[in-house]
């Protein structure tokens, strides 16, 4: 494990390009990054390469082929990456970027400060949280080519966290995408041009996406694979059989299997399973819609919340893999207090806190019904249509008939939980590494809106809001810690919803493949193989 | 007859016309449209950024708008543009139809061939072991779910017996030479072909033979056997021709079908057909695509039912007496 750690700094130093190579090198060997090398990983469909797409899996592609302002190194912590340094001036309102000199696009052209502009003004108005991420940018200036000064009109905490991914913030060419009417419809996006460790190399849509090492990378030595493909498949049965047959050498568990079957893969000899170890997480939630009575009580969402015995969810259905949520912020959240335990299975307390507010049991044992909405398909049940089912069940314990309600596709959800048409639903929210992204956007009152994954809830409290806004104009991490842990209190206290469980991500890897599980566990430029395939 | 065919051609048009309006009108039924599937698919955005995708789709218009404005692009051949696919719709239906051509239309020839020729025999000796047999597969082929057998194929020949390529169309890399290319693509075409035959097969197997037992007992077949003809000749000759119209009935149904009937199929072998296409265009609400695809579905069906119709023609003249 050490000589493991050493080495991913190892790979960090050549990405940093700031350490010189420690003469421990030799005693590493058994770890010593191979080059070259192909892995194929088990995808599902791609259908467009366009950067800002919504599918996962485009992401995955166009964050090979794009570079990030800055990235997340192995501790994550925010690192240089297209951005060599920065300074923030004027109480947090100025930012002042230098770009790597030799950093290029694919196409042989100097990334510059005003490609750095325009990407920034382009994840601002198309992508889905261009506002929470970069809203308060105001204007720029540009001393030179390389030179990129930024001013806000209010701090904002979550500027540089939000410019660790292409996946929020590609750098891209301006004098590439910059000449369509609608940057959302352009051939570019078929062949994308960035400043990535990989360039595409070929393409079938729905069958396969290959891309291949950028030789002119501005990362010396980087990156260590010749070839990535990205293999859609879409059986189960099939991806299995792959997975076994080393087909792939990287895949998902979601994606492959429920946890009732990750043991049985761990079994087989050339896979390894890595959970993720970065500071992207989520959580599936059961929403209530404040609205409404009873759940407009504050006791009868606390008695729900204590009749459910999470840990049963996490230990027994998903066989260990899940934790149970112990905060409003998933536990892998920067900003996540440790000291937070939520709410602990207790039956007699649930039925008291019913009884108390007015709720009794009727003849038939039953206190009243509520309807719960999740979606049934894609996903795998491990994350809706088992817990749903958990939760219906422990609800008629304490005299809650549920009414469940499957939907089928993102769509059906997406728009009962706009027209705020539930009375429980099962969400999954992730956090967008940074509260003031991914979490506050949930309990705002001006974020109550008829669209999925705003504040569909109904929650509305003038300190919370204080609370969140204060956080993300803060510049300094302590002090917003501090505000984060106080919100965390009032919600955890007031329960608009109930944290079931959080979301950990697990990859099946080749035991002899290097997988970068840190950060947003994207950076595949520092994969490699440890031996010679 | 030319006259017939031309006003089989002119209906076709109008029934593809209703066909579309039907369907523009079904998909608005469905809930949620593509721009609540990609914004909920990737977690949050906000009712601004809906609110201008929707523009930029055009599916902030009212509904007869869009419907007149897609029969306006239909008719100029442009099938419109994927929301989810950032592709023209045309494009992107004709990359996946190869596929799923090479499969159906295999499936389709080998399941007409060896099942009719099942059929035949064992209509021959209906009491035989043969001929009990072919009940019984067909009643295996045409009660098994198709997915099921994919899988089971899946795991005999992709697992246990690894001969066959699991998913896909094709190897990555493919191979360089255009002959092995060839090849590699049968190679990935065995097992799907074979589970959507069996499939198909059950259904001429059980046709062929109830067809050939009830021409086998007519009295030209008796007469042809008096005449001294080889039996060879009254089979092949003589009772086959008759008693095939309903495999050609049901072959013409199935050449409808050449289009998108393989979704099940495809999805379990991961091939890059029209079928998946359809499946997730469905969940996304990609309606252009889902038009796009039942327009050629329809088109398909009613280009074979005429063809179907000529080759009824053409195998019994008392045909064209009627029309």
């Amino acid at each position: 494990m050490m000589l493991k750690r050493l080495n991913i700094k190892l790979a960090i130093a050549f990405v940093c390009g700031m350490l010189i190579l420690p003469i421990s090198v030799s005693q590493v060997e058994a770890d010593e990054p191979v080059k070259g090398g192909t892995v194929v990983y088990l995808s599902s469909k791609i259908p467009s390469l366009n950067p800002l797409h919504s599918a996962y899996e485009v992401g995955l592609v166009t964050s090979q082929i794009f570079a990030s302002l800055v990235r997340m190194d192995e501790n994550n912590e925010i690192a240089p990456y297209l951005a060599e340094s920065w300074e923030v001036s004027n109480a947090g309102k100025t930012y002042t970027f230098h770009l790597a000199e030799n950093a290029k696009f694919h196409d042989g052209q100097p990334v510059t400060s005003e490609d750095l502009a325009f990407s920034f003004d382009i994840v601002k108005k198309h992508h889905r949280f261009g506002k929470q991420m970069f809203g308060p940018i105001d204007s720029y200036e540009y001393p030179n080519a390389n030179t990129l000064i930024v001013h806000l009109s209010k701090p904002h905490g979550p500027l540089l966290l939000a410019a660790t991914t292409p996946r929020q913030l590609p750098v891209m060419p301006k004098h590439v995408y910059g000449s369509a009417d609608d940057f959302m419809k352009q051939d570019a996006h078929k062949n994308p041009i960035g400043s990535g460790p990989f360039v595409i190399s070929d393409r079938k849509t729905d069958e396969y996406v290959s891309i291949a090492r950028n030789d002119s990378h501005f990362v010396d030595g980087l990156p260590y694979l010749d070839k990535i493909i990205y293999q859609n498949v879409q059986d189960k049965t099939a991806k299995r059989i792959g997975l076994r047959k080393n087909q792939f050498q990287l895949a998902r568990t979601d994606s492959v299997m429920r946890f009732s079957d990750i043991k049985e893969f761990s079994k087989v000899e050339h896979l390894q399973l890595t959970p993720y170890d970065g500071i992207a997480g989520g959580a599936i939630v059961l929403e209530f819609n404040n609205r409404k009575e009873p759940l407009n009580n504050k006791a009868v969402r606390q008695a729900i919340a204590f009749a459910v015995n999470r840990s049963q969810i996490s230990n027994v259905l998903h066989g260990g893999y899940t934790v149970p949520s112990r905060s409003p912020l998933p536990a892998t959240n920067v900003f996540f207090n440790p000291e937070l335990q939520g709410y602990k299975f207790d039956l007699d307390k649930a039925n008291a806190l019913l009884d108390g507010a007015g709720y009794p049991k009727k003849s038939d044992g039953m206190r009243f019904e509520l309807n719960l909405i999740y979606i049934a398909q894609p996903f795998m049940p491990d994350f809706n249509t088992l817990p749903a089912e958990f939760l219906a069940a422990s609800l008629k314990k304490i005299g809650i008939k549920v009414k469940l309600e499957p939907l089928q596709g993102f769509a059906g959800w997406a728009e009962r939980s706009a027209a705020w048409d539930f009375d429980m639903s099962i969400n999954w929210p992730g956090d967008k590494t940074d509260p003031a992204i991914g979490v506050s956007r949930l309990y705002v009152c001006d974020n109550i809106k008829n669209q999925a994954y705003t504040n569909t809830s109904g929650y509305c409290d003038a300190e919370v809001d204080k609370i969140f806004e204060m956080a993300a104009v803060e510049p300094d991490i302590e002090k917003r810690r501090e505000l984060y842990f106080r919100v965390q209190d009032i919600l955890l206290e007031e329960m608009p919803m109930l944290w079931l469980f959080d979301t950990p991500s697990l990859f099946f890897n080749h035991k002899d493949l290097f997988f970068p599980s840190y950060g947003t566990a994207e950076n595949w430029d520092v994969m490699y193989w440890k031996k010679a395939q | 007859m030319m006259q017939a065919v031309i006003q089989r051609i002119l209906l076709g048009f109008v029934l593809i016309l209703g066909v579309i309006v039907l369907n523009f009108f079904l998909l608005q039924a469905a809930p949620g449209d593509v721009v609540d599937a990609m914004l909920a698919e990737a977690g949050g955005g906000d009712p601004e950024l809906a609110a201008r995708l929707r523009q930029s789709y055009g599916l902030d218009q009212p509904v007869y708008i869009q419907l007149i404005k897609y029969l306006g692009q239909v008719c100029i051949g442009d099938l419109g543009y994927s929301f989810y696919y950032d592709e023209p719709v045309a494009t992107l239906i004709l990359s996946h139809l190869p596929t799923t051509l090479m499969l159906t239309l295999s499936a389709l020839i080998l399941a007409v061939l060896f099942g009719t020729l099942f059929g035949v025999y064992a209509a021959i000796k209906p009491k035989g072991v043969f001929s009990n047999f072919v009940t019984i597969f067909s009643l295996f082929g045409y009660a098994t779910p198709v997915f099921w057998l994919g899988m089971i194929v899946l795991l005999v020949f992709a697992l246990y017996l690894p001969w066959f390529p699991a998913f896909g169309i094709r190897s990555i890399p493919e191979p360089e030479d255009s002959l092995e290319r060839v090849l590699d693509i049968i190679h990935h075409l065995v097992l799907p072909t074979f589970t959507l035959a069996v499939l198909y097969l059950a259904n001429y197997s059980r046709i062929s033979r109830a067809s050939m037992l009830d021409v086998l007992g007519a009295d030209y077949i008796r007469t042809a056997r008096t005449k001294g003809l080889s039996e060879r000749k009254v089979i092949f000759k003589h009772a086959l021709k008759n008693a095939s119209l309903p495999v050609v009935t049901l072959a013409g149904l199935q050449l409808a079908q050449v289009f998108s009937g393989a979704v099940l199929v495809e999805t379990v072998f991961s091939l890059p057909g029209v079928g998946p296409l359809l499946y997730e265009s469905i969940m996304r609400r990609d309606f252009p695509v889902i038009l796009g695809v039942l327009f050629g579905a329809a088109t398909t069906t009613i280009v074979a039912n005429i063809i179907t119709d000529l080759i009824y023609k053409w195998m019994d003249p008392r045909i064209q007496s009627i029309t």
